[in-house]
């Protein structure tokens, strides 16, 4: 009779979370998955490549600032392929769309906190093994970044640029979703825009972006405050599009 | 299995009838629940629970509160008493008529029931003989 | 909290672009009933599923679950299930992780009745939904529209790809399970002679109308089919209303809406006539083929 011998489920508690916390931690699971495999590639590459190019020449530059991109990036996709696959199960589960999309902008928010944490403790930590092998240490395009920058304003840098992204690869994906490919493709500039604008701010070099003489400073790049007015602004802004979005969407049937 | 002209409930209602009168079904025997039935022959629960009820309307059955339905002491004899005048006049009535029309003497008729009445009963006694 | 949810549309619309999909619906699927959505593709069964559980707003009209509005019903939707014949599971986690999922969003859902469906069809509860076949990701849906055990569960061609005997297994399940714990299902399916018994309440669409809205059992009856000589037939149809007629040499079949007084069957009988009942399917086919709006009128006066 039974095709199965072991149980279904292992005997646990069924656990009745409200629905937003219930997303969240859904989110946070599955994307769980896939970081791990993201981290320990980076691992990977940040300890080998200075090796690597240690035994062939001289170490300068970290390997961390520059996996900054695929931090944004590689959660960016994922995040676009949460926003375009989940809502109909989460829809056909019996939950609100509004807790969709509060559940997801709660896990984005914890996302990019942890790799925040991540990339800045990381960069701390890879400046201090390249102090001990006598290596030079410095982010290799010259941002505002000095090599004396504190783990506090590194931190809150990682935190907007991963923020914006992070919501920027949920509104692509829903605008995909919600409306085709056309528009999703037609209105990447404005979606995707700001998490391109937030890595340029940020790793800015002076003759690129010169917002800091704009602002009046005598710095060398972006000023931290700015980069944090526009990343809430832009936060904001498409937490709202998101919202407006995600609330109203349709489940069509789809084929398969 | 309930494939005739009247609605479903009518059927199962009058199935259970025939099981009553054949003695399949004895007075004082616990039936089948609506649910029992419902899911044994692959029909809504409410359609049996109709059929079930109009068989209570009609004194076939009863209900013992939290045991189940039974068949009523005198269901038997309410069923052929009521069975004897339908008889009558839905299926010997038409006989007499199309025998008429066919000209076909009532003796005819009347002989030809007895010789299958013998057959029949002959048949039933080999039945239990073997 | 947990009683079975009818389902009341008001002048329900519904467009995609241009395209009329529901074009001001009126129809009560009542609580606790199991209910056959019939109509053709295209005839706006999904859609009407897909507004009662708020998988898309109405473009006029609504639609009311339980006496509510179920868009963004927070209270409501969780006891509100419409199984797609797509499937809408999570494909990239394993069964068990979907059962899981849906496990906890669903109050009243049964584990007990999962692993059992589980096991019936047998299914394993570690492959991942993009890797089932047709008919096993139907039985999954199956499985998670029986367990979820939501006061309303719409079931929108869930047997797609299922052999015979499974969907017989299904079937029983459903009762089974109905049984026990009375809820409303809505079942839409194009096998209606498998469903005819199951369904106690029918609802007809028809490009984007309600041709009929009515007792399973009351609908049959007012189909009969007549087989007899050509002529007695002929005699026998004037005045009613045709749905399909055959003949075969002096022999004819007619298909007549009409529910009979006793004394015209037994006339009809003793005419030469055999009575026979009208399968809903065929009853169906003939009410939703081009032009058979009028034929559908028609029975609803003859009620």
């Amino acid at each position: 009779m039974s095709a199965t011998t072991r149980p279904l489920f292992p005997a646990r508690p069924v656990t009745r979370q409200g629905p937003v916390l219930r997303t969240a931690v859904s989110v946070l699971a599955w994307f769980g998955q896939v970081a791990l495999w993201y981290w320990g590639i980076v691992l990977v590459v940040v300890v080998a490549l200075p090796l690597l190019v240690d035994a062939f020449g001289e170490v300068g530059t970290s390997t961390i600032w520059f996996a900054r991109q695929s931090g944004v990036w590689f959660p960016f996709s994922v995040l676009i392929g949460v926003a375009t696959t989940y809502p109909p199960v989460h829809v056909a589960s019996g939950m609100t769309r509004r807790s969709y999309v509060r559940g997801t902008l709660l896990a984005v928010v914890a996302i990019a906190a942890a790799f925040a944490l991540l990339m800045a403790g990381g960069l701390m930590a890879e400046r201090a093994w390249y102090g001990a092998m006598g290596w030079d240490w410095s982010p290799q395009d010259q941002g505002w970044f000095d090599p004396d920058v504190t783990f506090g304003s590194l931190l809150v840098a990682y935190l907007a640029t991963f923020v914006v992204a992070y919501v920027s690869g949920l509104l692509v994906g829903t605008v995909y979703a919600a409306a085709g490919g056309w528009w999703g493709t037609l209105t990447l500039p404005l979606t995707a825009g700001p998490s391109l604008l937030m890595t340029v701010l940020v790793g800015n070099s002076n003759d690129w972006v010169p917002f800091s003489e704009l602002f009046g400073s005598t710095g060398e790049g972006t000023p931290l405050a700015l980069v944090l007015t526009v990343a809430a602004v832009l936060t904001l802004t498409m937490a709202a599009a998101f919202w407006l979005l995600a609330t109203r969407r349709s489940i069509a049937p789809r084929r398969g | 299995m309930f494939d005739g002209r009247d609605p479903i409930y009518v059927q199962i209602a009058d199935q259970i009838r025939q099981d009553v009168l054949r003695g399949d079904l004895q007075p004082e025997e616990q039936v089948m629940s609506t649910t029992q039935y419902a899911t044994t022959f692959r029909i809504n629960p409410a359609t049996a629970a109709k059929a079930f009820a109009q068989l209570v309307d009609d004194g076939i059955l009863y209900k013992r509160r939290g045991v189940g339905m039974f068949v009523a002491p005198g269901a038997p004899d309410r069923l052929r008493a009521e069975g004897r005048e339908t008889f009558f006049a839905e299926s010997v009535d038409p006989v007499a008529d199309h025998a008429r029309a066919l000209g076909i003497p009532l003796e005819d008729v009347i002989a030809r029931l007895r010789a299958h009445a013998a057959r029949t009963a002959g048949a039933e006694q080999d039945g239990a003989a073997s | 909290m947990s009683a079975p949810l009818g389902v009341e549309a008001r002048g329900l619309g519904v467009r995609y672009g241009r395209k009329v999909a529901l074009g001001g619906v009126d129809v009560a699927i009542p609580a606790g009933s199991i209910t056959g959505l019939l109509g053709r593709n295209g005839s706006g069964k999904t859609t009407l599923a897909s507004v009662a559980a708020a998988f898309r707003r109405p473009t006029s009209g609504a639609v009311l679950v339980g006496g509510e509005d179920p868009w963004e019903n927070e209270d409501l939707l969780p006891r509100v299930l419409l199984v797609r014949e797509s499937g809408d599971v999570l494909d990239v986690e394993t069964l068990r992780t979907n059962l899981r999922f849906v496990e906890d969003c669903r109050p009243a859902f049964s584990r007990e009745v999962a692993e059992r469906l589980m096991d019936r069809f047998e299914l394993d509860p570690d492959a991942k939904p993009q890797k089932l076949s047709r008919g096993q990701k139907s039985a999954f849906g199956i499985v998670l529209g029986i367990a979820s055990r939501a006061d309303l569960t719409i079931l929108d061609e869930v047997h797609l790809g299922l052999d015979a005997p499974s969907r017989y297994a299904f079937y029983d399940a459903l009762l089974e399970d109905y049984v026990e714990h009375p809820r409303t299902i809505v079942l839409s399916s194009h096998l209606i002679g498998e469903i005819e018994r199951l369904v106690e309440h029918v609802v007809v669409l028809d490009h984007g109308r309600v041709l009929l809205a009515q007792d399973a059992d009351a609908l049959r009856v007012t189909g009969v089919s007549v087989t007899g000589p050509a002529r007695e037939v002929e005699r026998f149809v004037v005045g009613r209303t045709v749905l399909g007629r055959q003949q075969l040499g002096g022999t004819a079949q007619a298909t007549v809406l009409a529910a009979l007084a006793d004394g015209e069957a037994a006339a009809a009988r003793a005419a030469g006539l055999d009575l026979g009942p009208v399968p809903l399917q065929d009853l169906f086919v003939h009410l939703t083929a081009d032009g058979a709006a009028d034929a559908a009128r028609e029975l609803g006066r003859a009620r």
